[in-house]
């Protein structure tokens, strides 16, 4: 780990001035995250801000408004009865996520905040930090930031070219890639908090700003570009806006390993039908793109359609129009368009 | 830096560099061994540990910001030299085999029926499924977590 | 008696509590850490290292390179899990090998030194894709015939009526013990004591005794409990030979602890294969013909066959039958046997094959194996030294409920799932081996049993009391163990399920001496256990102490040995999704005297969900540029885990198998794990109608 300092700081005023002073400073909040970006190298900060004294991590709920503080650690917002009878796929996506002891380490800031799991992003761990051989190193590393990889990829390195296009394609987006980037997020949260429109409430030194979740990430991968918060800006709550949306949704993840495992594609949303015909529907994916993927194309494609299963594979056809395949991530079309079949015709039970 | 525990119930005074992490102090600085690192990535359970009372992985905290927290590892589970009854549903029904995983397991497990998620065995399998187990002890593992849960009923 | 009752294992409390300390919980004084630096190309030379920088590091306290530590190449003995050793020479042969080790005063500074050394590689290029090389597939020598041939293949299938005949493939899998292995050397003068994660002390003994090019008598190798092996510590790997070249060379004990990541390339792995399998059948489902010919990724100047085609030979009575087992060199660290090797992969081909020979035939699976049950070993003639494999079939089919089993594809479901019935027979050679115990009784009526063997988890340290508890009549708790130090009686390695066969019938040997002893020293036979301290005191010993050896009788390779099988599957999808899970299983087992049913039915449980994972999860993936193994971690590399794991039934077959061992035991370590590949497959295709022939299954 390259060294840092390390200040606890007890409000988010408090971090953010911290940050003011440290250009590159990053906050620790559940450390689920960051640590490992610290060990991998991934980030080599000289001042470590820990936000865990700090005291935006509550739940309330108004009239209009479920509000999930920014630093409220994942399993206690998955329990609350409150975001259980609001927004239950909250709970359903919580609990697909990672495992029960991250859960009760990890926040819901620090969840949408998550890096790639792309095996080129993470880098031949294998080196212990290891070194590049230079005959391959075109950029030479630097004690002030060093590269523990020789893998190209253009998050880790700029410009040093993406791994997956002559390497392995399995977990490529289809979606809102880049020629520079085919990485896709790995958040399960995201992709129903996108669905529910939620909004985010941000602050940073020039105040408080509302961000729609969706706005958090750029709208086509970018690898410079992890998220739109502006530096030193922190997420202080998650807005879920009290509905028909957010009691109807459910969240569907799909996995190879029974549980413990991120998504090979995932699908939240609701349809209601009335008078045998979609009414109204709300569609996003996960597991395929950079980003949680709102699948507004699909939703329209539905509207006054029959709910049946051959109206959401057409509906899914449609939003991959502009989908861009390589030879080892074909498979997640048919798998999304089962996964949002399944969703909407048979959606998961709540907990 | 000096950090503060209460491990066990101890009070603990580390002095650590800052990069250490949970696992690292106890084990290095503690001497307390009986927290695995498996993979030190938080993909495998096996540092797990109880923070306040609840599982958390031992390698994704940095010793640092566990100050003033009380930690309880493997080693004090057992009160007064009698084995609490996750060890020895663990014992019974031969829920280990190499046993490297298993201090993790055990306290994956307590965390597990204390939130209240040890009712079936569907149940129990999702809850404790943050604990890999390479020699495959799954199903006794299942069978002494619903079994200590029992005893605890 | 004591052998065959679930005696709870001895090493539980320890466990349990945190007290069992394993290799990296010993702290040393003083020991430096070593970290090995590894290449990040698949092929090339080094040419030029830069260390100024790392050298800065603080205490950092030397930077090995090629040729800068007095080890030797290529290792000849077989304990060694490849015989290249690296920084021997300036080739590299894998992404992953080591190519500098810092040492430094912590495991952090050496880290960071790591990453600072600068090697210039002149690039080689690369070859990775086992696919895109099966035209240079070769045939090399190995413990084991790579070949084998009875009868006339050819003329076999021409009488067929039906024939069947397909390629089928399984993946490159990790071992990956929950354990990472940790090594710590140190010198006294001329003599070295080395505590490693292992398999085998004596192995490394023997290896390093060449590497170093030191005398065995003065290595001493010592292990503790072992977090889990599955082969890759049952060989000596380069991380052990360097930290003991590194030590000598610096004067000072050296620590090498593997990163997880480091655990996918620094010990082996069981390689992919690629397996056609020809069936020929009369229409009443006589086999007549049998080709079975597997090709093994291969390390480029290491040598490693993973037989494929063992099963092969041996699994049904057929008068023709052609066996092959070739490689192909890659760019690839060295494989290594893996729970369970050769027939692990292999039966999956043949076994699938048989599937699709008993749909082509409308034969029910089962009957089609029953109607080829070989009596004989159909390949050398033998007959078998015991075998219940009818049992076997019999015990699961009727536990799962087989003939419940509508034929149809997608003609079972439960409500709207898809369910799926198969299975599959199960075979793995025997292997055997000697091995030495001494048994000490003292005074107090207290027994120890020294033997250089090892728990790794499989319950060596609980059977063996059992087994001298049984001769000797004492209470198994009143015999402790001593294992894991070649100061010991010298046993072989805790592989191959060997070890109750080996030690087991050492452990019974060394127990049948003493009783004679105490018997001869009383003077009279037919002594009560309750009668041996008595005996001592009057003979004025403090204690004593026998030792008892075992090794295979010529006479017995008149006999082919093998465990066997049946193991039958449940598979579940939802008919949308469709994404198969094991709901249900079955497996019975003929495996000899079963010594303890507690810790066995742990192992073959443990089979069995390996078994899920190679059905369903594991698979390594190489990045076809740089030849790495892209996982590198449980995050990317999936085992299984607790909610993979469905209800798993194990039913052993009433059996004592004489010639295999005195205890009547054969091996229960492994057998799990085969079969469960092919049933899956064999049920995803009841379920669905996609024939499954290549694991994981992907569809």
């Amino acid at each position: 780990m390259h060294p840092f300092e390390y200040r606890k700081v007890a409000s988010a005023a408090e971090a953010i001035a911290q940050s003011a002073d440290r250009r590159d400073a990053i906050y620790l909040a559940g450390g689920t995250e960051v640590v490992n970006w610290l060990k991998d190298g991934i980030v080599t900060p000289s001042l470590l801000i820990d936000l865990s004294a700090c005291e935006f991590d509550r739940v309330s709920l108004d009239a209009e408004t479920l509000s999930i503080g920014g630093l409220a650690r994942m399993a206690t917002v998955a329990a609350d009865p409150a975001v259980q009878q609001i927004a239950p796929a909250i709970t359903q996506a919580i609990e697909a996520s990672a495992s029960p002891a991250i859960r009760q380490m990890a926040t819901i800031a620090g969840n949408l905040l998550q890096r790639t799991r792309c095996p080129y992003f993470l880098g031949a761990r294998h080196s212990a930090l290891g070194t590049r051989p230079s005959a391959l190193g075109t950029r030479p590393a630097s004690a002030e930031r060093r590269v523990p990889s020789a893998e190209p990829c253009n998050r880790r390195v700029a410009g040093s070219g993406c791994g997956v296009v002559a390497g392995d394609q399995v977990g490529a987006a289809i979606l809102g890639a880049s020629p520079g980037c085919v990485a896709t997020h790995p958040s399960d949260l995201a992709v129903v908090l996108a669905v529910l429109e939620a909004e985010l409430v941000v602050q940073g030194e020039a105040g408080r700003r509302i961000l729609g979740v969706e706005a958090l990430y750029p709208v086509t991968a970018d690898p410079a570009v992890e998220n739109t918060l502006l530096r030193g800006e922190l997420i202080t709550a998650v807005r879920v806006p009290v509905g028909r949306a957010a009691g109807r949704a459910r969240y569907l993840k799909i996995r190879r390993r029974a549980s413990f495992d991120f998504a090979l594609v995932a699908a939240a949303g609701y349809w209601l039908v009335e008078d045998g015909v979609v009414a109204d529907v709300r569609l996003g994916f996960g597991g395929v793109a950079a980003r949680p993927w709102r699948a507004r194309t699909a939703e329209a494609h539905l509207i006054g359609r029959q709910p049946t299963a051959e109206s959401v594979a057409r509906a899914v056809a449609a939003e991959l129009a502009n989908a861009v395949f390589l030879p080892g991530n074909r498979y997640k079309a048919d798998l999304l368009a089962a996964a949002a079949t399944k969703l909407l015709l048979d959606p998961p039970g709540l907990p | 830096m000096p950090v503060h525990l209460t491990v066990n119930g101890r009070a603990e005074t580390l002095d650590l560099d800052l990069r250490t992490t949970l696992l690292a102090g106890l084990r290095d600085g503690l001497g307390l061994t009986g927290t695995k690192e498996g993979c030190d990535r938080g993909e495998c359970g096996a540092c797990t540990v109880l923070v306040n009372g609840r599982p958390a992985l031992a390698c994704l905290m940095l010793a640092v910001s566990a100050e003033g927290q009380t930690i309880t590892t493997i080693e004090g589970l057992a009160a007064d030299g009698s084995l609490h009854a996750v060890q020895q549903a663990f014992v019974d029904h031969d829920a280990l085999q190499c046993g490297f995983c298993t201090p993790g397991q055990i306290m994956a497990a307590v965390g597990c029926i204390e939130a209240g998620k040890a009712g079936s065995t569907a149940e129990i399998r999702e809850w404790m499924s943050g604990n890999l187990c390479r020699c495959a002890a799954y199903p006794q593992i299942v069978a002494a977590v619903a079994a200590a849960a029992n005893v605890g009923r | 008696m004591t052998i065959g009752t679930p005696l709870v294992r001895q090493d539980a409390v320890g466990k349990v509590t945190g007290a069992a300390r394993f290799g990296g919980d010993r702290m040393v004084d003083g020991a430096l850490e070593g970290v090995l630096v590894r290449s990040q190309v698949g092929a090339g030379e080094v040419v030029a290292f830069d260390v100024a920088r790392a050298l800065q590091v603080a205490g950092v306290v030397r930077i090995f390179g090629a040729g800068e530590l007095g080890v030797t190449g290529p290792l000849e003995h077989w304990a060694a899990g490849q015989a290249t050793v690296p920084l021997s020479d300036h080739r590299i042969r894998h992404h992953g090998q080591p190519v500098a080790m810092v040492i430094a005063d912590t495991r952090a500074a050496a880290i960071e030194a790591a990453g600072l050394v600068q090697v210039t590689v002149e690039p080689g290029s690369v070859r990775v894709s086992l696919p895109e090389f099966l035209d240079q597939t070769i045939e090399i020598k190995d413990w084991a015939p790579t070949h084998s041939a009875v009868g006339d293949v050819a003329a076999g299938l021409e009488g067929a009526v039906v024939t069947v005949t397909g390629r089928y493939t399984t993946a490159d899998r990790h071992h990956l013990a929950m354990e990472p292995s940790v090594v710590v050397a140190e010198w006294t003068g001329g003599d070295l004591e080395l505590w490693t994660s292992t398999q085998w002390v004596f192995g490394v003994r023997a290896a390093l005794a060449q590497a170093l090019g030191v005398a065995a008598d003065r290595i001493r190798v010592r292990t503790g409990p072992v977090g889990g092996g599955f082969g890759a510590k049952g060989s000596t790997w380069p991380h052990e030979i360097l930290a003991a070249a590194a030590a000598r060379v610096l004067g000072r004990p050296v620590r090498i602890r593997l990163s997880r990541a480091e655990t996918f390339v620094a010990h082996g792995h069981q390689p992919a294969t690629v397996q056609d399998v020809t069936l020929g059948a009369a229409a009443d489902g006589t086999l007549l013909a049998i080709r079975h010919q597997s090709v093994s990724a291969a390390a480029m100047d290491d040598d490693y066959v993973e037989h494929g085609s063992l099963g092969s030979r041996t699994m049904y009575r057929c008068p023709n039958i052609e066996t092959r087992d070739r490689i192909v060199r890659l760019h690839r660290p060295q494989p290594t046997f893996m729970r369970a090797p050769h027939e692990g992969p292999g039966m999956t081909g043949l076994e699938i094959a048989m599937d699709e020979l008993a749909e082509r035939l409308a034969i029910d699976p089962v009957e089609l194996r029953l109607r080829n049950y070989a009596d004989a070993d159909p390949t050398s003639g033998k007959p078998f030294s015991s075998k219940k494999l009818r049992d076997c079939y019999t015990l699961a089919a009727d536990a799962f409920g087989w003939s419940r089993r509508t034929p149809a594809v997608g003609s079972m479901r439960d409500g709207p799932s898809l369910i799926g019935w198969g299975m599959a027979s199960c075979l793995m050679s025997t292997f055997r081996f000697g091995g030495a115990a001494r048994i000490i009784i003292r005074r107090d009526g207290s027994v120890r049993i020294e033997t250089g063997s090892h728990e790794i988890g499989t319950g060596v340290s609980t059977i063996l009391p059992q087994i001298a508890a049984d001769v000797l009549g004492v209470d198994p708790a009143r015999i402790e163990v001593a294992l894991g130090d070649t100061t010991l009686a010298e046993a072989g390695g805790t592989f191959g399920s060997a070890t109750t066969i080996g030690v087991g019938s050492a452990v019974h040997a060394a127990a049948t001496k003493l009783r004679a002893s105490l018997e001869g020293l009383a003077g009279e036979p037919g002594l009560e256990p309750a009668e041996y301290s008595e005996v001592l005191k009057l003979r004025q010993l403090d204690q004593l102490a026998e030792v008892g050896s075992w090794a295979p009788k010529r006479e017995e390779g008149a006999f082919a040995m093998n465990a066997y099988g049946a193991v039958f599957v449940e598979v579940r999808l939802d008919p949308i999704v469709r994404l198969p899970r094991v709901s249900r299983c079955v497996g019975a087992y003929s495996v000899g005297r079963i010594i303890n049913p507690r810790t066995a039915r742990s192992q073959a449980v443990g089979g069995i969900i390996w078994g899920i994972g190679q059905a369903l999860l594991e698979e390594s993936r190489i990045d076809p540029v740089s030849g790495r193994f892209i996982a590198e971690g449980f995050g990317g590399y999936r085992v299984p885990c607790n909610a993979d794991v469905p209800d798993i039934e194990v039913m052993f077959a009433e059996e004592f198998d004489g010639h295999a061992s005195v205890l009547g035991a054969r091996g229960v370590g492994e057998i799990g794990t085969i079969g469960v590949g092919a049933a899956v497959a064999n049920a995803v295709y009841h379920a669905t109608g996609i024939r499954i022939r290549d694991v994981p299954v992907r569809i």
